[in-house]
């Protein structure tokens, strides 16, 4: 099995455990039901995200954990039947979904990186700077700063330093993912989504990308959606295990994986079912 | 171990009716695929021959230069003979000659007597000018006085309002108030009535302009122009014809004359020697055919067909030789010239001396007009067909919520699709010609066609938006870009190459429509070119135009048909392929272009 050699690559052991109980809350989810249409995807919800940890969502497919996290960056306003029903989400005390809350500030703030790697048919220069650039940003030497600053952060700048100004689809699917999030640290979010960052990518591509994880959460909150357990118990402090629409369990990542509260939650770890 | 001859049993062809059925329809389509590439093939090699003869020469500079530089013209051919040309024929010509020499003395004194009234007319319009001129810039004086004060009032009116403002404030009395109220509405009727007078001085404004315009109407430039021409024409009819212009031409017509005939003899002595050869050998065979003998009657009747074979490309080559001797005798003995031209320069000289004159109308000349007119027309129309298109396609696949009255839009766009063209040019006549009171022109057909093409270009740039991957779109509004930003940045780009696509096919449609554009912007005759005599620049929008698929029809239904008239059809229509290919190939290479920049 490919977990040995990941376990090998990811240097989990060695990781100081974070305080997860010091950190300050940044996202809190209140009570939240959300809806496609009529079918209901979320039931209310309850979760409170702490300051600069990775946290991690797990679940079997359709049970609502990527429409969560779609939901913090308001994405979801993309999907014309997708609407909530009540509660609400709360980043620095602040309900994102009220009037007073201008979406392209929210996402300005909430960085993404989809589950398919998804860099612009351009330049890997001009993919970086594209966030700048619609913000007005055109002077040339801080472009160059942020582009080998953001590069740097997402552990790619060796590779592709002489290689700037070649089309970003020539790199390899685990460059072009540390791409996107690159791109998205260009912008100097608070947060950074991970809608299952990992799934396409072979396991030292993947290695590599969790090795990153470990390092942004010293500037970032990570919030991160995966389908592969081991790897949350790798990158995440805290987890969240999500089945049908509802939230069964969330707790340091530790705890919840060596000693379960529910029944479900243990079932789904040990691969009784899911 | 299974034995090779029952595995391939296993394995052998087996009849079914879906792979009987397969095969059939293949090789139709297949068979129609060729027939329809030979069918068009064969047209258009026929055009590109026919085309080329009216095109190209035999003699420097290899390219007939006046069938792109010229307008249509009537082609004018004189015919006579020596027995014709008597002396009292040449008498009557000296005579008109003496009376034209009699006549330019007088036209002469004429226009010059006109063109010192004229002159003297002009000086008293300037001075006429310069009096509205003042009197214009004491208007604007007035106007700007005007405006002042009117300000002021404005200004006390706001200072007014305020006050009151402040007086309701501060609860001031009742009378204080009612004062003040009074005074503010003396202070609008005052500014009424400054309106009013603004607009009288407007009035007068717009009065003096247009007696300007039509003071300079009445210069005297046109009246020199017009003289020059009359009097050229006069000049020019005294040098026609030089002498011994007839003998020149009937020994140069002697000479093709003599030519043809020298290679009609040849041909013949070539033909009649095949034809002889044949009919020997058929005769031969005739005495000695054995009706029983199946081998010496199909021999014979070989022969006979070969003989009847031979005589008809004689006859088939004969036919054309004298076509083209035809038309080398007109060359050596015609004129193309417009009506005015003729009539000024050769009628009476030409009547005088009894030659008999033929006129072929739209055969001489170029299609220079045309081609400008076509052009014309497909930029403006694509132009506009694009960015409706565009705007329209990014609305219906971006912005417009999904339903029932999109679907309905949707399926109305792409039903506009197979309207009749006809029927498109009888709404832009409608519409842009009597509703809009465009007239014949420019702009209207541009529009017409430009809504010909809308719903196919509509429906294909809405293709290639929703082809453009959406992680594309997710990623930049996740990077806190606007929707038209992500649009414009990072689904526009990457959807051009298949606009263009769609564009191509656009183009071609709207360069090739004769329908669309006969009753809304195509003249049959327009001797202007588009940048000629316009009074003001948006004249160019609203004059008519010629287009070169209108120059067809009309060269080839509605105008007697006969061999000079041909060779302009197929000389246009060869043209006119060749700038639609060019057209096209032109999007196509703009399209390969785009996809290498934005590639996925």
């Amino acid at each position: 099995m490919s977990n040995e050699s990941i376990s090998v690559a990811a240097p989990q052991s060695t990781r100081p455990a974070s305080d997860t109980s010091a950190a300050k809350t940044l996202i809190e989810v209140d009570n939240l039901d959300f809806y496609y249409g009529k079918k209901q995807a979320l039931c209310d919800i309850n979760l409170e995200i702490p300051e600069k940890l990775v946290t991690a969502f797990i679940g079997p497919s359709g049970c609502g954990k990527s429409t969560l996290l779609r939901c913090f960056n308001r994405m979801n306003d993309l999907v014309d039947v997708a609407h909530i029903g009540s509660g609400s989400i709360k980043i620095h005390g602040v309900d994102i979904n009220s009037k007073n809350v201008d979406v392209i500030e929210l996402r300005k703030r909430v960085g993404m990186v989809f589950q398919k790697s998804n860099p612009f048919p351009k330049s890997i220069y001009e993919n970086i700077t594209y966030g700048l650039k619609i913000r007005g940003i055109k002077k040339k030497s801080y472009l160059d700063e942020v582009v080998e600053r953001s590069l740097r952060g997402a552990a790619l700048w060796d590779e592709v330093k002489d290689r700037l100004h070649d089309s970003a689809l020539g790199m390899s699917g685990g460059q072009q993912q540390r791409l996107c999030i690159a791109r998205a640290i260009a912008v100097e979010p608070e947060i950074i989504l991970m809608d299952e960052p990992c799934s396409a990518l072979d396991p030292i591509a993947t290695a590599q990308i969790e090795e990153l994880i470990d390092e942004l959460k010293t500037d970032f909150t990570i919030v991160i959606v995966t389908h592969n357990m081991q790897q949350a118990t790798r990158v995440s402090d805290k987890t969240a295990f999500f089945y049908l629409g509802k939230l069964i369990e969330y707790d340091d990542t530790a705890r919840l994986f060596s000693n379960p509260d529910n029944k479900q939650t243990e079932d789904y770890i040990t691969g009784r079912f899911g | 171990m299974i034995d090779s001859d029952s595995s391939l049993e296993m394995f052998r062809h087996r009849r079914t009716p879906a792979k009987s059925v397969q095969s059939f329809f293949f090789w139709l389509f297949r068979i129609c695929t060729y027939i329809i590439v030979l069918a068009a093939s064969t047209l258009f090699i026929k055009i590109a021959y026919e085309g080329s003869i009216t095109i190209f020469e035999k003699t420097f500079p290899f390219v007939n230069v006046g069938f792109f530089t010229q307008s249509p013209q009537t082609l004018y051919v004189f015919e006579w003979d020596d027995a014709m040309l008597t002396e009292s024929k040449l008498e009557a010509v000296a005579a008109v000659e003496a009376e034209i020499r009699k006549e330019i003395p007088e036209k002469e004194l004429f226009f010059k007597d006109a063109i010192v009234t004229a002159e003297a007319q002009k000086a008293e319009t300037l001075n006429e000018l310069a009096l509205v001129r003042a009197d214009i810039n004491r208007v604007k004086k007035e106007l700007k006085q005007v405006q002042r004060k009117e300000d002021a009032a404005t200004k006390v009116i706001e200072k007014l309002e305020a006050k009151q403002q402040r007086l309701f404030d501060r609860n001031a009395p009742e009378a204080e108030l009612h004062q003040m109220r009074n005074e503010i509405i003396a202070g609008l009727e005052a500014r009424k009535a400054i309106f009013r007078e603004k607009a009288g001085i407007e009035e007068e404004r717009a009065n003096l302009a247009s007696m300007k315009n039509q003071l300079s109407a009445q210069l005297p430039e046109a009246l020199e122009i017009e003289s020059k021409r009359v009097l050229d024409n006069l000049q020019a009819s005294l040098a026609w014809p030089e002498p011994g212009y007839f003998e020149k031409q009937n020994a140069e017509e002697a000479q093709i004359q003599a030519e043809f005939d020298g290679k009609e003899l040849k041909l013949e002595e070539k033909y009649s020697y095949l034809v002889d050869r044949a009919t020997a050998k058929a005769e031969v065979l005739f005495t000695e055919v054995d009706p029983e003998d199946p081998e010496t009657k199909l021999a014979w009747l070989k022969a006979k067909l070969s003989l009847k074979k031979a005589e008809d490309r004689w006859a088939a080559k004969l036919e054309k030789l004298e076509t083209e001797r035809k038309l080398a005798l007109t060359n050596a003995r015609s004129f193309q010239a417009g009506d005015t031209e003729y009539r000024g320069v050769y009628a009476r000289k030409a009547e005088a001396a009894g030659v008999n004159v033929k006129s072929y109308a739209y055969s001489g000349g170029g299609i220079f007009p045309a081609i400008v007119g076509t052009i014309l027309l497909t930029v403006g129309s694509m132009t506009i067909a694009l960015i409706l298109g565009i705007f329209s396609a990014i609305y219906l696949s971006e912005y417009a919520k999904p339903g029932k009255v999109l679907n309905l839009i949707r399926l109305s766009i792409v039903n506009l699709a197979g309207v009749p063209s006809i029927v498109f040019g009888l709404f832009g006549f409608g519409m842009f010609v009597v509703f809009f009171g465009w007239g014949v022109s420019l702009a209207a057909g541009c529009f017409t066609l430009a809504f010909m093409v809308l719903p196919v270009i509509i429906t294909s740039s809405e293709e290639a938006i929703r082809a453009v991957p959406q992680g594309f779109r997710e990623g930049s509004l996740a990077l806190g870009a606007t929707k038209w930003t992500s649009i414009r940045t990072n689904v526009l780009p990457y959807a051009l190459p298949g606009i263009l696509t769609s564009s191509v096919l656009g183009v071609a449609r709207v360069a090739g429509e004769t329908a669309p554009i006969m009753f809304t912007a195509a003249y049959a005759l327009r001797d202007n070119l588009p940048w000629e005599g316009l009074d003001k620049p948006t004249d160019f929008f609203v004059q008519g135009v010629m287009a070169l698929p209108y120059h067809i029809y009309v060269v080839s239904s509605k105008i007697p048909q006969n061999e000079y008239t041909v060779r302009m059809q197929y000389g246009t229509a060869f043209v006119f392929l060749l700038i639609v290919a060019c057209i096209a190939f032109t999007s196509i290479l703009l399209r390969i272009r785009m996809r290498k920049l934005y590639k996925w």
